[in-house]
């Protein structure tokens, strides 16, 4: 593990880019729109970085979803739970 | 043993045996089939004890559900994004699986990744986390977030924004070497 988490890695504009393109598509129920999909697939085709940041990206995402909740929040499987 | 609770309580493992049927339903609605949904089981499964060394986890069956969700969604995102490359980039080889399949934060350590993660989410306000797992976790709109928290829905937006930016900052933990 580097323990860089150091500025210039934070302001890296692909990271940003790809975070915020993670988050984007996992943002509410709906799937991005056709434009959206074809801005991110030309996006991972202009540059091999591009597409490795971004599978970095899914992974932290991935990562994130694994923390157990500090708060009693509630499931959405609370229907399938309830059987 | 890392899975288990307290020494008279199931194990997380356990459950999520016990519960496999309900847990197949929550990953096929997500991935549609049934076959899939299996793989997301057998990722899902050997995920779970790391998160137990993480903090408690009160809600054993709510924590399953949890990471059969996560993984599912994301061999869902990936399928999305391979389909859509496919059809505006077919020049290009886009050749990477789901993330969940990605051996980094394995060889990393899980365990220590999570740790960190919950550090971040821990150094936030608590309300601030509380809305960003109202919303990740729950899938609750910032909308339904703002009327259960009796705040607007601006707050809650900032409030979300602030948890993705400190996550942001976690890049290290998934970075290639």
């Amino acid at each position: 593990m580097s323990s860089s988490s150091n500025d210039d890695t934070q302001r890296d504009p692909t990271w940003q880019t790809a975070w915020a393109w993670v988050r984007r598509q996992h943002a509410g129920e709906g799937e991005l729109d056709a434009a959206a999909s074809a801005e991110l697939a030309q996006w991972l085709a202009a540059d091999p970085a591009h597409r490795q940041t971004y599978a970095e990206a899914a992974r932290l995402w991935l990562l994130v979803g694994r923390v157990p909740p500090a708060h009693d929040v509630p499931s959405p499987d609370a229907e399938d739970a309830a059987r | 043993m890392d899975l288990s609770l307290s020494p008279s309580a199931p194990t997380l493992g356990e459950v999520f045996i016990a519960n496999r049927a309900q847990l197949q339903r929550v990953a096929q609605k997500i991935v549609r089939t049934a076959d899939l949904a299996d793989e997301v089981l057998q990722d899902a499964y050997l995920k779970l004890a790391d998160g137990a060394s993480v903090r408690d986890v009160r809600k054993p069956l709510g924590y399953c559900c949890q990471v059969v969700r996560n993984v599912a969604v994301d061999y869902h995102r990936h399928h999305s994004v391979e389909a859509s490359y496919r059809t505006y980039c077919d020049d290009v080889e886009l050749v990477s699986p789901p993330s969940s399949n990605d051996a980094p934060d394995r060889v990393l350590g899980g365990r220590q990744a999570l740790v960190a993660i919950d550090r971040v989410l821990e150094a936030l306000p608590a309300r601030t986390r509380l809305a960003f797992e109202l919303n990740r976790l729950s899938g609750l709109t910032q909308r339904e977030i703002a009327t259960r928290l009796g705040c607007s829905a601006t707050l809650v937006n900032f409030m979300i924004k602030d948890a993705d930016a400190a996550l942001e900052s976690c890049r290290y933990l998934v970075q290639a070497a």
